[in-house]
This record gives C-alpha cells, sequence and structure tokens, in this order.
C-alpha cells in the first residue's frame, strides 16, 4: 500500500496527460437566497499538491470546499475529484476526508469513540496511523473528546480525517482559532501525514502567512471569482517588483501587466507580472523578487487582474 | 452504523428501559397480589350487583387497581412527550447545532444510510417499547378483570395504555421529534415545539375515540334495566317518550314531579322507575360495543401515523438535500 502511494507521489507531474486532475470545477456556481457565494468558477488542480486557497473573508472559500466535500450542492456547474463527479455515493465519499472550519467531533465520545467512530463509518481506516499519530502527540485514548484542549482537538479532527486514508484532504481554515504553538504543531503534523500518503491537500486561510511555508500551489479566491491559480514557484517567478522614477510608470505599465502600484512623489513601486525569466529593461528600475504575500495583497486589491491556467486545461 | 446510533442514544434508550423495568416490577408485583386477592374473596359467579357481597369485593378490587391506575393514567401524556422531546429533536438538531452533521456527512457513509440507521434503529427501539408498555399493562389489567368487577379495554381509562395505541403514540412522537429537530435545527425549539404539539394532540384526541365510528343505539325495554351492556364504551345517554321526542334527565324529572313524586331513597327508585316507564319514557343509551376495540386501536393509530410520518418525510428530504 505504502509503496504504491510512494510511486503515485514520484510520478506527480502536472504535465502528465492522463491523470485526472485531483481537483476540477467547472463553471462552479453557488448562489444562496438571491447572493452569490461563487460564480462561474473554473479551477484545475492537479494531483499530489499542497493547495493554499486563499481570499478575504466572504470570498466563497467555505462554500468552494463544502461543495468539494458534497455537503452542499451547486447552483449550476460541476466538480469531479480524480475525474469522478461529487456526489453521495460511498466511493466518491471515501475519496475525500473533509475538516470543518468549527473542527467538530461529538464531545461526549471519548478519544477511542472517536476512533471508533471513524473505524465503523471508513472501509479504508488505518487504525494503526491513528494510534500512532494519537501516541505521537500524547493525547490519551480514554480522554472526553470534550475535555481537550483546543489543540489537541484539532490534531484529532486532523487524526480522523487523514486515518480516513483519503486521496484528497479538504480543510477549512484548519489553523482558525489555534495559538501560534497550536499551529505549529497542527501544521507540521500535517505535512508528515502528507509526506507519508501523499494525499492532495486543499486548505483555505485568510492569513497568507500562515500557509507559505506549506503550500506549492495557489488560488485567489475574491468576490466568488477564481483569481489566481497556480503553482507557487511559477506564479513567484513570473511576478517581479519593480522599483524606480514615477514619471517612468505608465510607460512600463502599457508594456507589461501591472498588478500593484504605488508611487509616492517621485518614487514608484510597480508589483508587474513579467513572466518568467528577468526582464530586461532601463536600469533606472531596480528589480526584485515578491513574496507570496504580497503578490496575494497586489490581486487582491484589483480584482479585474486574474492568473489562470492555460484554456487547454480549463476547457474539459 | 448501528454502533454509532446506539453511542449517541445510549442514554435514552438505557433511561427508558430501566423506567419501563421498574414500571413493569411494580405491575408484577400489583398483579400477582391482585390474583391472590381475588382467588380467595371473589364472590361465586353470578352474584347480584348492589348487593353487599359484591359491592364489598367491587370496592376492594377498585381500591387495589387504584393508585397504579392513577399513575398510568400520566402516561399517555407523558410517555409520547418525553420520547419526542428526547429521542425524537436531538435527533437531528443536536448534529446541526453541535456541526457534527459535516462530520458525520464527510465519513465514507451516505447520508441516506446514516439517516436510516438512525430512524429505522431508534424507530424500531420505541415502538418495542410502546409495545412493552402494552403488553405489561394487558396482564396487569387482565388481573383485575374477575367479575364481578369489570375492566374494560376500550375504556378511555384504559384505552391508551394497552393493544397498539401506546406503540403509534410513541413512534409518532419520536418522528414528530426528528422533524422538528430537522426543520428547526436546534435542539431547544425542537423539542418545545415537540412538546407543545404532544400536548395539543393528546387534549385534542382525548375524548375523540368515541367518535372513530357511528355509535350503536339502545333503548330500554324493561324496567330498572341499563339499555347499554355492561363492558362497552358509553357514548351519550338521554330519555325518549313514545313519540320519540327526546328529553335529558331532569326534564324527565321535572315532568314525572307531579304523577310519579320524587325519585328520593333507594327503596322509592324502584316504584319511580316503573312509574316513569308507564308514563311511557324510555332510556336510551348510545355506546360503542367491546368488540370494536382493535377498530378504534387502528383508527387512532392511523390519524397519528399518518400525519407524523408525512412531516417526517419531508423532513428526511429536506435532510438528505445537500445542502448545510
Amino acid at each position: 500500500m505504502k509503496a504504491a502511494r510512494a510511486q503515485e507521489m514520484s510520478g506527480r507531474d502536472p504535465g502528465e496527460p492522463h491523470s485526472p486532475a485531483a481537483l476540477e470545477a467547472v463553471r462552479l456556481t453557488k448562489r444562496y437566497r438571491g447572493t452569490w457565494a461563487l460564480r462561474d468558477c473554473t479551477l484545475s488542480v492537479p494531483a499530489g499538491r499542497v493547495v493554499a486557497l486563499v481570499g478575504p473573508n466572504g470570498a466563497g472559500k467555505s462554500t468552494l470546499l463544502h461543495l468539494v466535500a458534497g455537503l452542499i450542492a451547486p447552483t449550476r456547474g460541476g466538480i469531479r475529484i480524480f475525474g469522478e463527479p461529487v456526489g453521495q455515493r460511498a466511493a466518491a465519499l471515501a475519496r475525500v476526508a473533509f475538516l470543518a472550519q468549527d473542527k467538530p467531533l461529538y464531545g461526549g465520545f471519548t478519544v477511542a469513540e472517536t476512533l471508533r467512530f471513524g473505524r465503523h463509518l471508513n472501509p479504508g481506516w488505518d487504525d494503526a496511523l491513528a494510534r500512532q499519530r494519537l501516541a505521537e502527540l500524547d493525547i490519551p485514548l480514554n480522554r472526553k473528546v470534550g475535555k481537550l484542549s483546543g489543540g489537541q482537538r484539532a490534531q484529532l479532527a486532523l487524526t480522523l480525517a487523514v486515518a480516513k486514508r483519503p486521496d484528497l484532504l479538504v480543510m477549512d481554515e484548519p489553523l482558525a482559532n489555534l495559538d501560534p504553538v497550536a499551529r505549529h504543531d497542527v501544521m507540521r503534523s500535517l505535512m508528515a501525514a502528507v509526506a507519508e500518503t501523499g494525499m492532495t491537500v486543499v486548505m483555505s486561510s485568510h492569513v497568507v502567512s500562515d500557509l507559505t511555508d506549506a503550500c506549492d500551489w495557489l488560488v485567489v479566491l475574491n468576490g466568488g471569482h477564481v483569481q489566481i491559480s497556480g503553482e507557487v514557484d511559477e506564479l513567484l517567478a513570473a511576478h517581479r517588483m519593480l522599483t524606480g522614477p514615477a514619471e517612468l510608470a505608465d510607460g512600463i505599465a502599457a508594456r507589461i501587466p501591472v498588478i500593484g502600484d504605488s508611487r509616492s512623489g517621485r518614487q514608484a513601486v510597480l508589483l508587474a507580472r513579467t513572466g518568467p525569466g528577468t526582464p530586461s529593461h532601463d536600469p533606472r528600475w531596480r528589480v526584485s523578487g515578491v513574496s507570496l504575500e504580497e503578490l496575494v495583497l497586489a490581486y487582491l486589491r484589483h480584482p479585474d487582474a486574474t492568473v489562470l491556467p492555460r484554456p487547454a486545461l480549463t476547457a474539459t | 452504523m448501528l454502533w454509532l446510533t446506539w453511542r449517541q442514544h445510549r442514554m435514552q434508550v438505557l433511561l427508558t428501559t430501566a423506567l419501563l423495568a421498574v414500571l413493569g416490577v411494580a405491575l408484577l408485583i400489583s398483579a400477582l397480589g391482585t390474583a391472590e386477592f381475588a382467588a380467595r374473596n371473589a364472590p361465586v359467579a353470578g352474584c347480584m350487583p348492589y348487593t353487599p357481597p359484591c359491592s364489598t369485593f367491587t370496592i376492594a378490587m377498585n381500591e387495589r387497581i387504584r393508585p397504579l391506575g392513577e399513575l398510568l393514567g400520566w402516561l399517555p401524556l407523558l410517555a409520547p412527550a418525553m420520547i419526542g422531546a428526547f429521542w425524537g429533536a436531538p435527533l437531528l438538531a443536536r448534529e446541526f447545532e453541535h456541526g457534527t452533521h459535516r462530520l458525520a456527512w464527510t465519513q465514507s457513509v451516505t447520508r441516506r444510510r446514516w439517516l436510516a440507521a438512525k430512524i429505522v434503529g431508534l424507530g424500531a427501539a420505541v415502538a418495542l417499547g410502546g409495545l412493552a408498555l402494552s403488553g405489561m399493562v394487558g396482564p396487569w389489567l387482565a388481573a383485575f378483570d374477575v367479575p364481578p368487577f369489570d375492566v374494560d379495554r376500550i375504556d378511555l381509562r384504559w384505552f391508551r395504555l394497552v393493544g397498539i395505541v401506546p406503540a403509534a403514540w410513541w413512534l409518532s412522537a419520536f418522528v414528530l421529534g426528528m422533524a422538528m429537530g430537522a426543520l428547526l435545527r436546534r435542539t431547544l425549539p425542537a423539542m418545545a415545539a415537540t412538546l407543545a404539539v404532544c400536548a395539543l394532540a393528546f387534549f385534542g384526541l382525548l375524548h375523540a375515540p368515541p367518535s372513530y365510528a357511528a355509535p350503536q343505539r339502545a333503548v330500554q325495554t324493561k324496567v330498572m334495566e341499563d339499555p347499554a351492556p355492561e363492558d362497552s364504551l358509553f357514548v351519550n345517554a338521554y330519555w325518549i317518550d313514545r313519540n320519540g321526542t327526546t328529553f335529558t334527565h331532569e326534564q324527565v324529572t321535572l315532568a314525572l314531579t307531579g304523577p310519579c313524586g320524587t325519585d328520593g331513597t333507594e327503596e322509592t327508585a324502584k316504584t319511580y322507575a316503573t312509574c316513569s316507564f308507564s308514563h311511557g319514557y324510555r332510556q336510551v343509551a348510545e355506546f360503542h360495543p367491546a368488540d370494536r376495540f382493535w377498530q378504534f386501536q387502528w383508527t387512532e393509530a392511523a390519524i397519528l401515523l399518518v400525519p407524523a410520518l408525512a412531516l417526517g418525510g419531508v423532513a428526511v428530504r429536506r435532510t438528505l438535500r445537500p445542502r448545510i
């Protein structure tokens, strides 16, 4: 089982033509009583990625994740997970694990009973993995879930999701309501689980810095639209911070897409999509790299600017 | 799945079982004591009603049946209300309230199976509980049914404690509570609504059984005769004269004050009755014979279960529909 997984991992080439995308949404739309939570979201995430779903509050992150988990149905459009439509079928449910924002668990159950819950409801349950994780985390099996600390609860909820052995783990704000130490611990044990199982992970946050180290794919959702979807390294390589004289800024903006533009007096700082490779231009401009946070912030401030995958991916 | 249902609802199951067991022991002790008492003290068959040996026995039996009978009298109201509020209402409302439906529905079990396990598992337990109650009350009542003491199962005092009616009440209250939980999505409001509807149903149907069928009508044929059979369900009694005009008891008394005097003492009762009979007044009784018991039981069960199951169906559909 583990060998097969490892092979799956080693073969995670996004350009591989026949492996279906871990997550593919086509013109996904969700409407709640007249308000649009999501509008025509088209998105494709290759398998084996750790995806950061970022966006301001109310951007539709939770709606998108609930749609992926099959908790709600879309108004229009569809989602496929590893090529199969999301739905109320045991086989489809077994492939996706979901961790809701408030990390719901049965407070009256003991930790051991929570594991039993997972074992009874999931044919692919990995009891050894669950017990090993809890032992490493020093969470006693006979403790009532209601008596666990917030961090321990989050860890138990995460254990429940991971031991289900899903191909896709979906987490809605997994780090919200956790103190910095617990954030760090949860993230570290999540990354260990990802390394071990090779599963695809999608997690949302409105704090970009929480996810920078862990994620290799970025999706930015803004006002119900997908604004960015792409590999983090590619995105960072394609954007540059340009610092130079303000009077030349408009000239730059005419040639290359400028996402962020802040001018103070005679100096302008532009966040531009320069494309891969260092742009050759005027020596009066100082070129530096951008951080993921700067990039996300610049795009969120300009909802019209988008970076989406090549049309070939979305047309299917 | 059955383990999960049991684990989440074992408190209710254990408590209900324990209460039924305590009641069962009390009923058993009472029934055994009464059977022994009746075997020793019952007058020989065919004793005249209202004569001292008969009355002594009847009064003694009445004293014996009263304490538990009064306690049992609360059950048709209390038991369904408690079942609805504590078995039914939290079933889905608690999940919605704590967000644990998002946990349960993202395991590898479809929502349909999850819901079916809960409703069928607990519904069966509730129906069994109701049947257990009537299964214990029935033999207990039978222990008292020693002539001349008379226990009628169709009598409204016992009607909702025997047969299938307790199970029908319990089951529909459970389904009602489940539906309220699914529609209101909060435990306390769902419990309150369930209690309110249970109370309304109880008081609405309190005196309903006599109207489940057209009553039979019997006219007095001889003096001092009670036209209604002994073990029947009484509906109405009135007087008619030779022309068929109906009168209340008071109207008859007033009309006979002159010719027959007053119906004062026991000795004059027979003379008075003969006099009223000779003046053409006949007593009329409307009643349901005892063999309508099962017809009435099924009628009441249908009155409860049909709307409850319809509401339950709506609630299940809403729950299965993929929305948060």
